[in-house]
């Protein structure tokens, strides 16, 4: 899969059905570690927020953005994180040591998650039923499992089959990489996202009337409305019942503190924040 | 649903009122956003306009944008429009108002114009060729072709004669210009003479009504409703919806720009669905349309606005009931409710007769009539001869009750002496005549004088020496069945079950006892959850504890298979197996049949299959002589003395011994089938055969012809579901059918891969069609209605009602006097029902408003607004008293309607007032989960999406109560409240036993402008999935909600009661 790839999800068309979460979990064999619980952690890998947090929409999709020039590539003293032709930004777990420390002596401190800075982090833990330690799991593109090669790759990567695709034959005649879509495309019941070459996204997403987007990588999001409030620094911190600040307030915080993720949530917000008011470049695609 | 999911792609507005398709029906927002946005090319966006009290998820997919210079982007009409809950009908009928007096007011307005031309018109496209009539005598007049030309009509009594309306025509899709006959409320009705009558004696009545010549006539429908609606002010709609004047302009600007009047082709007599100015409204629905006590009338709100504006029969258009779980559709095509039985008819009547019955439903008549007879197959069509298939199926076999064409017996054997009785071979019951020749000479002797027939014993005695002694004799009887049949007959249960919400008052003792009902005793619960479902939970839970027997079948140790119950009172749980390790058909809203395919090797552990589980509660039934009132009636038929289940079950495949799991056979295309995959092919053969079972001469088509002697149709089958059936082999194909595999309605036109049309026709090439699936793009048909994707009853017409305007599909005709007989006839005879007295009745609902007022016009006749039970307006509390001005619905004044059942509410039932109770309690659903939640609240990822019950409050009345965004909050109602385990009925226990069940519901209110304006001030929204067992544990909605129903449908007002909101401290 050389071609470079893309999802794009129309935020006016979804409605957050959270089929894509399900599907990807499901897919990937995500465990639901928090049932009960309104957070979410290592076991995420998608997800939807609503802008305005009382679950009303507009519904974007959260999720690794596959940057072209993907921060958290950098620091990783495992080399584990690399971007592919394909667009993906994938971890090789086999690499990947969270708290480990590489032959140099550079002691991984979840740098990726902090140079994120953009809400797509990867989530460090025992998120699968793949591996029993802690490894950083992320967004994949469902590396392996779509595009054209699909098949060739269960064999070279053993993760798993092939993902079906609703592309018409037509389509997949014209873009061999339909054989197989990412499940969460593949999902969508609303017909919300897309799953092309990136260049055809982008050709496509000049031609919808969109005024807002985001995405600079292989994941997008676009909409024909205004969306003014900046995408929330952590959307992983599941609280589309609660708004983060009353649940700081009100609930009990050292819940909040057994998790990793929120505190490393609470410095990517202040990052992101200062990041996205200095990158006009946001929304021009 | 009259159109289908796939056939929103073609619509030009989606009218939801009563529905949240966002969040309930995710899977048809795909097609909505494909209208709305244009995937398909065709130069038109559809508007989306929500009526809710509740700004839905799907509210807030409005205003995504549009194109300003594009006329045909309909998004501009986007609006959301917020009412109470309850007073749909008032918003309907306000916008109906409001649009008739757009239409006056605006005579030289195109679509004006066109509204009018298609009431008045006198198009051949838009006339009836109906030609068989019913008189007041019950004698059916089916006119040949010569006296069809030359009819003529009376609609004055006689005075003068026209050949209208035959030449004429009117409106087969609306029926605006009947005049009504103001005294009895019934329809005017045309007087009839053929060309060779003369005088009076010849007139005859007919169920032909009278049409005005133009809807401005005062008698006539279209005036009768704008009289109705009048009443219905913006002024006075916005009251008491609590909506402005400018939403019910918008709604009616939206519906004329999306209508029939509005289209593009309008004159044409096929339209252009493809073409951008092509336009159709179709109105999306589910339970919050439903779940009132008016709910029915509610409906029929939308069915007179959606007939006023031609949107029936039109892609695109229709009236979609989103149904609540996937097989919704199927199980009431099943009749599985207590007033049903399957294919939609009504149960057999107390002391009712066959025939009697017979006659009621759709086919021919056979009352009153000497030409035809219930007990002959050949003379009964459609839904009566899927009764009589089924009558034989259920409760004996096809050789009780057979009819074969009369045959003359020789017997060599027997010579007639004396008084000697001639035994006759097979089991023929004899008919009066019988014709007896011998060798002499062929003299046909007299019944009663030179024999007499033995009925009961099927032979003929030789009398007196009338015929000759020593003869051999050839008998040519007929057989007459009718004995035969009623033995079948009577093993029918008479009369309706129990309302699903008065049963669980039946199985308390003490409420029985007082009530002078029945005390029930046992119960079994199949897949689903009363305990968590049922409103006023407290009775319902009073009634499961009483019950002596309750077994539960279920994947899931749920609230009713763990509710508390009596000390001796014996409760079971059977396993029953998921939906996926089973093999069976699914009926979707749209009315689509699909066969689900079950996973390899059965189901897992010791779970079972329900087919099995059925299979296994006969065999058991039997075996404990459950069955003698049947076989006791099976005495002097050819099935006497056989065993029940081996008559009435094994002939599905599993003959009660050994694995059902390893119950094996080949399917028709060459498959193995095992266990469920088997046993269901064999129900749905029976089911879906042709009424008139197959030919043994073999298919249409040359090597695919179809023995009926092949595998698994041993004696053939015969259709016992009508609507899934055909009227005979060769003929359009019903949902099973090896001989007809080919290609057939709706035919030739077709997709290619690269989505041009093309005429090469697309063939089933299976027997099983609910097992076809081709939903490729090349066969998504002219469109878009995929006629090869699974089958849609009935003759798999893909939109109910199609006027002719889609040559793609089934052309079909409008309920109205004139078509829906045509409808359920038969082959090409033209016969007809006895159906006219149910059009005159079925706009009679059961319920008129309690309040005689000037603001009801026709109640009964047209929708009526009336105040839902629990109602803030009821005078008591600070708003305007509604009830005295418009009412409550009560139990109907009209006896003898269908669906009369009885009291709105019992009378133990507490009721609120809005004195003590000021808010208004409506119930909502999310995507997360699922119905009572067995399922969803037992899977880990459901419940960390959504983990526990939420209450919407606008953050007015939060404030007002100091509640802030996650407090929990009581929800107190005249029955029950959220933190109180009521009379300690829910024993937790284990790892659950916290008490998180009892925490009430957390509020969602928001912070700052971020509050939660989800609803109005004075409205309280809670989903109703949660309960006290499983992952997810949380507060029941269903202690809180009313058991007040609707009259027509025992549907309780879920949507709407009164309660009250504090903070849990």
């Amino acid at each position: 899969m050389s071609t470079m790839m893309a999802i794009l999800q129309d935020v006016d068309k979804c409605m957050r059905c959270n089929g894509c979460v399900v599907s990807c979990k499901r897919t990937w064999k995500m465990k639901a570690l928090n049932p009960g619980i309104h957070k979410t952690a290592p076991d995420q890998r998608v997800i939807i927020k609503s802008q305005k947090r009382v679950d009303m929409g507009p519904f974007m999709r959260y999720s690794c953005w596959h940057c072209s020039n993907p921060p958290c590539v950098k620091r990783c003293p495992f080399k584990a994180i690399v971007k592919q032709a394909s667009g993906a930004v994938a971890i090789d777990h086999e690499l990947c040591q969270p708290g480990g420390t590489n032959s140099a002596g550079v002691v991984c401190t979840y740098q990726c998650q902090v140079d994120c800075g953009r809400g797509g982090y990867p989530k460090i833990g025992v998120g699968t039923d793949s591996y029993s330690t802690p490894k950083a799991q992320k967004c994949t593109l469902c590396f392996g499992r779509s595009g054209a090669d699909a098949d060739i790759n269960t064999t070279l990567y053993g993760v798993g089959s092939g993902l079906p695709t609703k592309a018409t034959a037509a389509e997949i005649a014209a873009v061999p990489e339909k054989t197989h879509q990412p499940s969460c495309v593949y999902t969508c019941p609303a017909k919300a996202m897309s799953w092309d070459t990136r260049v055809n996204i982008l050709a496509y997403m000049g031609t919808q009337g969109y005024i807002s987007a985001q995405g600079d990588g292989s994941m997008f999001w676009a909409s024909r409305k205004y969306l003014l409030i900046a995408p929330k620094a952590d959307p992983f911190v599941e609280d589309h019942v609660t708004p983060l600040m009353s649940s700081l307030v009100s609930g009990p915080f050292a819940k909040a503190v057994l998790v990793p993720t929120l505190l490393a949530g609470g410095l990517v917000a202040v990052i992101a924040r200062r990041q996205r008011l200095a990158d006009q470049s946001v929304g021009e695609v | 649903m009259t159109n289908n999911w796939v056939d929103l792609d073609n619509s030009t507005m989606f009218f939801v009122c009563g529905a949240n398709p966002a969040e309930n029906h995710p899977a048809s927002i795909g097609h909505v956003n494909t209208a709305r946005f244009d995937v398909n090319g065709r130069g038109r966006n559809a508007a989306l306009v929500v009526v809710d009290p509740r700004q839905t998820r799907t509210a807030r997919m409005i205003n995504s944008g549009y194109d300003a210079t594009n006329v045909n982007d309909m998004r501009k009409y986007d609006r959301f429009v917020r009412i109470r809950p309850g007073t749909n009908i008032a918003f309907i009928n306000g916008v109906l108002n409001s649009i008739i007096t757009w239409m006056y007011a605006n005579p030289m307005d195109q679509k004006s114009i066109n509204f009018f031309a298609w009431h008045n018109s006198t198009l051949a496209s838009h006339r009836s060729a109906g030609r068989a009539f019913i008189d007041d005598a019950g004698t059916q007049i089916t006119l040949d072709a010569a006296q069809l030309a030359g009819a003529m009509y009376s609609f004055d009594s006689g005075a003068t004669w026209s050949v209208a309306p035959i030449t004429t025509g009117w409106p087969k899709y609306c029926d605006s210009r009947i005049k009504v006959n103001t005294g009895t409320g019934d329809y005017q009705r045309a007087i009839l003479k053929t060309a060779g009558n003369t005088g009076t004696t010849a007139y005859q009545w007919s169920n032909m009504p009278v049409f005005a010549a133009n809807v401005n006539d005062a008698d006539c429908v279209f005036q009768k409703l704008r009289n109705h609606v009048a009443k219905y002010t913006a002024t006075a709609v916005a009251e008491i919806c609590g909506c402005t004047e400018a939403d019910i302009a918008a709604v009616r600007d939206a519906f004329i720009a999306n209508s029939r009047c509005s289209t593009g082709t309008f004159d044409s007599a096929s339209e252009n669905i493809s073409a951008p100015g092509y336009r159709a409204a179709c109105i999306m629905y589910a339970m919050g349309a439903t779940q009132f006590t008016s709910g029915s009338q509610g409906v029929r709100s939308y069915a007179v606005i959606q007939t006023l504006m031609g949107n029936m029969g039109r892609a695109g258009g229709g009236i979609n009931a989103l149904r609540g779980i996937h097989n919704v559709q199927g199980s009431t095509d099943m009749g599985t409710l207590f007033d049903l039985i399957p294919g939609y008819s009504g149960n057999p009547g107390v002391g009712q007769s066959y025939a009697d019955y017979s006659n009621k439903l759709f086919g021919n008549r056979v009352v009153g009539t000497t030409t035809k007879s219930a007990y002959t197959e050949g003379d009964i069509a459609w839904q009566q001869r899927g009764f009589y298939n089924m009558t034989r199926e259920w409760f004996g076999s096809r050789a009780v009750g057979a009819a074969p064409v009369p045959t003359p017996v020789v017997d060599e054997s027997v010579v007639l002496t004396g008084t000697t009785a001639m035994a006759l071979s097979g089991n023929p019951v004899l008919a009066g005549t019988v014709t007896v020749t011998d060798d002499a000479g062929s003299i046909t002797y007299v019944d009663g004088t030179d024999y007499t027939i033995d009925l009961a014993n099927g032979k003929i005695v030789r009398k007196g020496t009338g015929i000759l002694s020593g003869s051999t004799v050839l008998v040519d009887f007929t057989y007459k069945n009718d004995s035969a049949f009623d033995k079948l007959w009577a093993c029918w249960p008479k009369g309706n079950g129990v309302p699903h919400i008065e049963s669980f008052r039946r199985m308390d003792p003490t409420w029985a006892t007082a009530n002078f009902v029945p005390n029930i005793k046992a119960s079994v619960v199949w897949g689903q959850n009363p305990a968590v479902t049922e409103p006023n939970q407290s009775a319902v839970r009073t009634g499961l504890e009483a019950l002596d027997l309750l077994v539960c079948v279920d994947m899931f140790a749920n609230e009713t298979a763990q509710c508390k119950r009596k000390a001796n009172g014996v409760t079971y749980l059977l396993p029953a197996c998921s939906h996926v390790e089973e093999a069976g058909s699914v009926t979707s809203s749209g009315r689509w049949i699909q066969w689900r395919d079950r996973k390899m090797n059965g189901p897992k552990g010791n779970s079972k299959s329900d087919l099995e589980l059925l299979h296994r509660f006969a065999k058991a039934l039997n075996t404990a002589g459950a069955f003698s009132h049947i076989t006791g009636q099976w005495a002097g038929t050819p099935i006497a003395g056989l065993d029940a289940y081996d008559v009435l079950w094994g002939k599905y495949g599993w003959d009660g011994t050994g694995s059902f799991e390893a119950v094996s056979g080949v399917a028709y295309e060459g498959n193995t089938l095992t266990g469920s995959e088997y046993v269901a092919e064999q129900v749905f053969k029976e089911m879906c055969a042709p009424l008139a079972g197959y030919s043994t001469a073999g298919g249409a088509v040359a090597g695919q012809e179809f023995p009926a002697a092949a595998a698994g149709f041993v004696g053939g089958h015969k259709g016992t579901m009508w609507i899934y059936s055909t009227g005979n082999n060769n003929n359009q194909g019903g949902a099973y059918n090896p001989e007809y595999i080919q290609n057939h309605t709706p035919a030739a036109v077709e997709r290619n891969a690269a989505g041009e049309l093309t005429t090469t026709a697309i063939t089933w090439g299976i027997a099983n069609k609910a097992k076809s699936r081709k939903g490729a793009p090349e066969y998504s048909g002219q469109h878009y209605q995929y006629p090869r994707y699974g089958w849609a009853w009935l003759l798999n017409r893909r939109i109910f009602y199609n006027n002719g305007e889609l040559p793609g599909d089934v052309t079909d005709v409008f309920v109205a006097p004139g078509y829906l007989a045509r409808l359920w006839t038969i082959g090409s005879t033209n016969t007809l029902a006895d159906w006219s007295w149910l059009y005159r009745t079925y706009n009679q609902l059961s319920d008129v408003p309690d309040v005689v007022s000037t603001n009801h016009v026709h109640p009964g006749r047209f929708p009526a607004f009336t105040e839902p039970y629990e109602t803030p307006y009821d005078g008591t509390g600070t708003k305007p008293n509604l009830v005295a001005a418009w009412g409550r619905n009560t139990k109907g004044t009209v006896s003898g309607v269908v669906g009369t059942t009885g009291n709105l509410v019992f009378s133990d039932t507490l009721r609120g007032t809005a004195a003590n109770f000021p808010l208004v309690l409506t119930t909502i659903r999310c995507v997360e989960h699922f119905q009572g939640g067995p399922i969803t609240r037992n899977n880990p990822w459901n419940v960390e999406l959504e983990p526990e019950p939420w209450v919407e409050i606008n953050s007015v009345d939060a404030l007002a109560k100091g509640i802030k965004d996650g407090d929990y909050v009581n929800i107190t109602t005249a029955r029950g409240d959220s933190i109180t385990d009521q009379e300690a009925r829910t024993i937790m226990t284990g790892a659950l036993a916290a008490g998180s069940f009892s925490k009430g519901f957390k509020a969602r209110v928001g912070v700052g402008t971020l509050a939660n304006q989800r609803v109005a001030p004075g409205t309280v929204a809670i989903p109703w999935h949660w309960g006290d067992r499983g992952l997810g544990v949380g507060a029941r909605a269903n202690d809180l909600c009313i058991d007040a129903w609707d009259a027509n449908t025992t549907i309780p007002e879920f949507k709407a009661c009164l309660c009250k909101i504090d903070k849990v401290l």
